[in-house]
């Protein structure tokens, strides 16, 4: 294990150097070694565990990891040397100044991303804790004019999350008297909310998830897939480790199972009428992260009523989720940065067409759409059919809260699943489909081949995950084992799984061979789309995103907020009337934004102390040395 | 084994039989009932004209769409005779698969960059948000009475008349909740005219406006397929507990729902297109009707 991270220390150096190539090579080896002693604590016995003194504040500190942080590393040592092996090629094609601290800082992010995994300890923890979200923050403001103001808020929201955590670690040492993470078991309540809310700022859960689509879109493609794939997987991985740790009565497991339903069901609307490609994969980690606490919820659920099969499954099907998700939205993130590179631009009504100039993005981009939208062949679909397996079980077991609960999650999973598909068949098809609507995506180029390795890598992960439906039970089978599961029923699960992939199978090669049979026999020739008697279509007329979602938006406007802007044009001196609709999201617009209105307004009032004179400087700080006297004195 | 060829050989039956239902009814002999079978063997002897903006998502759509709602149906029982696969849980993959073949058909839709196929698609693929929920809350239902088992099972040991109030209650509201399922995705009035001649207000048909030949003939095949397959669905319900000919009350309920749908459809104008959706929740609620009382029965709240 120390000679992988002694390589990813080590790749810091080459990053100084502006070697981008030679960072991401010795990122891939180092995570390689580490992913593999990962799975060794996943599938043997053996745990990693130092006790390490630190000078006074810390004392001895352990640092080790249990099978649940070997699970979340494996994923992290999977998926952050794809991102920076994506990354180096993306910077290649996007040249800009400060390459260097930027590399330096997507080192420190991987790290640390690492690094929280290990720490049992909860000043180190939130060291560590801290260290990602500024790294993240200086990864994420890389092209700086456009960035900052989303970069900003994205810190800001992080340094409260944190704010939260630091209370809820305090008041967890007041009550045990130790900093050791031993202290989480059976917590009382006050620090186990705030850790809980601290956490769910990292990992995005409505309402305090609305950074997400803020600091997606401006960030570089890279640092957008490691942050939405791997890094929200961080805030997830506190809140399971105090899930497993604690007993919950039914009313706090049925609050947080609502929040997942409002955070899948929000991120999927908003995902579906957002027009920008970027923010479509936010709001839809939103979504995902909301599917991942459905499944958590469903496992807390059959616990608590006692149906084995149920919270087994639930679980299962949470950690798959995990895992897949980042997997294919990594994927989908690197391929914006495909599009971006060849179109200079994100607004999918601009894009169209792709398909034919870009194939090979296409294809994965169809793979990764499979996958989100949790259709067959897919991975996606797998944990979703986990979590929907485990659902069933509750029908009919004579547990109310169960039944009602399983039934109501079993309508708003098909039903986001529905709308995520709807959401990401419109991405898909405006941007690759048709033809182009302007002129950059008309001269798109496909990207150069380094760009399609990592992308090859994960939508062949996809397909093999997605197909071999056993392939990602087996990666989750000893955590289960772990949290002391009931597994009696995993053997019948897995056949099952294994009849899937049978049938998926049977489709694949049924559509082959129909394939092959029309490209034998049939003859094509080409002629223009039929414009339905039209003599003059152009690229314009086609369907556009918005036109697209509009009969389910319109059933769906009392959720979503429009802003419309109409401008009365002039056609006597040749200006064109512009109207235009932009969803926004209401918890940005009427919280985030007067909350921080009235903050800069408060600290305004403090602006004039900063006036520039010295001496006025030294007043102040002769006023404050006499108020601490007094203070002191009078304490005496 | 004779179950596939049932499912091989009777989609077809089913469009010719609504058309002479219809045709009988406003007083024309009609055309021949095994019409779609000629026309689908002249179609795969045919080739195809392509636009000129279809990339491969065109040439490819039409037979994983076609292999994904086959693999559907073969999950679907026939008659009494078991379905030719099944496992636990099997109507999940089942649902997926129809989607599969939807979401991939919409994506084809799209790919000719006409206006009037995306209308269509998007049409086509909102209904889909309020009827997968509505057919894994129908399958929960069924569950309530015969337990978590595979889609053959489940329709199996689902007894419409064993007498019981219940049975007979929730019985009737899966039919009517499928038979509607059945009108939309089989895209017949009131939700959608097959038969319309204006682009702007069809559904299903405008989607496939740039298809011909071979790939034709194997989308108007999986059409008929995914009718036959709810329309089993619903047969697989309505087949009596002792009855002694399972084939013929199956073919008696499939030919019956052929007739039924014909005749709403000569009775019944098609909907407004925005408001259709507000009809496609009528499953959806039925079927939370349905699962709100089995819950209530299996508490003992009655």
């Amino acid at each position: 294990m120390s000679i992988g991270f002694l390589i990813l220390f080590l790749a810091i150096i080459p990053a100084l150097w502006k070697r981008s190539g030679l960072f991401s090579i010795l990122w891939l080896l180092g995570s390689g070694i580490i992913a593999f002693e990962y799975l060794e604590v996943i599938y043997s016995r053996t745990v990693q565990d130092f006790m390490i003194s630190f000078p006074y504040p810390i004392g001895t500190a352990n640092i080790g990891i249990s099978k649940l942080s070997a699970f979340f590393g494996t994923v992290f040592a999977i998926g952050l040397p794809l991102g920076m092996l994506y990354g180096h090629f993306y910077l290649k094609q996007h040249p800009s100044e400060g390459i260097r601290s930027h590399l330096f800082w997507l080192g420190i992010l991987g790290l640390s991303m690492h690094g929280i995994l290990w720490m049992k300890h909860s000043l180190l923890f939130l060291m560590v804790w801290e260290l990602m979200s500024i790294s993240s923050f200086f990864c994420v403001i890389h092209d700086r004019q456009q960035s900052l103001k989303a970069g900003l808020n994205y810190i800001i929201t992080m340094q409260i999350g944190a704010a939260f955590l630091m209370v809820g670690f305090g008041l967890m040492f007041i009550h045990t008297g130790s900093f050791d993470f031993n202290g989480l078991e059976n917590m009382p309540r006050l620090p186990m909310y705030l850790l809980l809310i601290g956490f769910a700022f990292k990992a995005g859960f409505v309402p305090l998830a609305s950074w997400l689509p803020q600091a997606h879109p401006v960030a570089p493609a890279h640092v957008s897939g490691m942050m939405s794939g791997l890094m929200i997987k961080a805030g997830l991985y506190g809140i399971i480790l105090i899930l497993l740790t604690n007993a919950f009565s039914l009313w706090e497991i049925l609050v947080f199972c609502l929040l997942s339903i409002i955070s899948a069901f929000w991120g999927v609307i908003h995902a579906m009428v957002s027009t920008n490609i970027k923010k479509v994969l936010a709001y839809s980690s939103i979504e995902n992260i909301g599917i991942i606490g459905i499944g958590l919820c469903v496992g807390l659920l059959g616990k608590d009523a006692g149906i084995p099969a149920m919270a087994t499954l639930g679980f299962a099907g949470a950690f798959l989720h995990i895992f897949f998700h980042s997997m294919f939205k990594a994927l989908l993130f690197y391929l914006s940065g495909n599009v971006l590179v060849a179109s200079h631009t994100l607004e999918i009504d601009k894009l169209g067409g792709l398909a034919k100039s870009m194939p090979f993005t296409a294809v994965y981009f169809l793979v990764g759409t499979i996958a989100i939208s949790a259709l067959p062949l897919g991975n996606g679909f797998i944990s979703e059919f986990t979590i929907l397996y485990g659902i069933f079980h509750a029908m009919g077991a004579n547990d109310l809260p169960a039944m009602v609960f399983g039934a109501v999650l079993l309508s708003v999973l098909a039903f986001v699943g529905a709308l995520a598909l709807i959401a990401f068949s419109k991405l898909f098809a405006i941007i690759f489909l048709g033809e182009a609507r302007q002129e950059e995506a008309r001269n798109a180029q496909e990207c150069p081949r380094g760009m399609r390795i990592p992308q090859l890598v994960l939508g062949l992960g996809i397909l093999a995950t997605g197909g071999i439906a056993n392939l990602g039970l087996r990666f989750v089978k000893p955590i289960l084992r772990w949290m002391a599961l009931d597994m009696t029923m995993i053997r019948d699960f897995q056949t099952t799984l294994n009849q899937v992939s049978i049938v998926l199978a049977i489709v694949v090669l049924l559509s082959a061979l129909l394939y092959l049979i029309r490209r034998m026999c049939v003859r094509e020739s080409i002629s223009a789309t039929w414009g339905c008697g039209y003599q003059k279509p152009n690229p314009r007329m086609q369907y556009g995103s918005y036109a697209f979602v509009h009969p389910l938006s319109y059933f769906l406007k009392p959720f979503i907020l429009f802003s419309k802007k109409q401008k009365q044009g002039d056609m006597a001196k040749g200006i064109n009337p512009i109207n235009s609709m932009e969803a926004v999201d209401p918890i940005f617009k009427y919280i985030v934004e007067p909350v921080s209105k009235a903050m800069s307004w408060f600290f305004e009032l403090f602006s004039h102390i900063h006036n520039g004179k010295t001496n006025s400087y030294i007043a102040w700080c002769l006023g404050f040395l006499i108020l601490i006297i007094i203070w002191v004195l009078g304490v005496r | 084994m004779i179950s596939l060829l049932w499912i091989l050989l009777l989609p077809l039956f089913m469009p010719g039989l609504i058309s002479r239902v219809k045709a009988i009814m406003v007083g024309r002999k009609g055309q021949s009932l095994l019409q779609p079978y000629y026309h689908f063997l002249k179609l795969l002897r045919k080739d195809e004209v392509i636009s000129s903006s279809a990339s491969f998502i065109t040439r490819l759509a039409p037979s994983i769409a076609l292999s994904a709602t086959l693999c559907a149906a073969l999950f679907v029982p026939v008659g009494r005779s078991s379905s030719l696969l099944s496992f636990q849980g099997d109507f999940i993959l089942v649902l997926y698969l129809l989607a599969l073949a939807k979401g991939i058909m919409v994506l084809a839709a799209m790919d000719s960059g006409s206006s009037f196929e995306g209308m269509g698609a998007s049409r086509e693929i909102s209904f889909t948000a309020f009827l997968e929920p509505a057919f894994m809350l129908i399958m929960a239902g069924l569950i309530f009475t015969s337990g978590f088992t595979s889609l053959n099972s489940l329709l199996d040991s689902y007894i419409i008349n064993n007498h019981e109030v219940w049975s007979l209650v929730v019985g009737a509201f899966t039919i009517f909740a499928l038979f509607i399922m059945l009108l939309v995705e089989s895209a017949r009035v009131p939700f959608d005219d097959p038969n319309t001649h204006l682009e702007l207000t069809m559904i299903h048909e405008v989607m496939i406006l740039d298809y011909s030949g071979f790939s034709l003939g194997l989308i108007h095949y999986t059409a008929a397929l995914k009718m036959l397959i709810y329309a089993s669905l619903i047969a697989q319900i309505m087949i009596p507990q002792n009855a002694q000919w399972h084939m013929g009350w199956y073919l008696l309920c499939v030919l019956g729902l052929g007739l039924v749908t014909g005749i709403v459809e000569s009775m019944m104008a098609r909907f407004r297109m925005n408001r259709n959706l507000e009809l496609v929740l009528v499953p959806l609620s039925i079927s939370v009707l349905a699962i709100a009382a089995l819950i209530a029965r299996s508490l003992g709240g009655w």
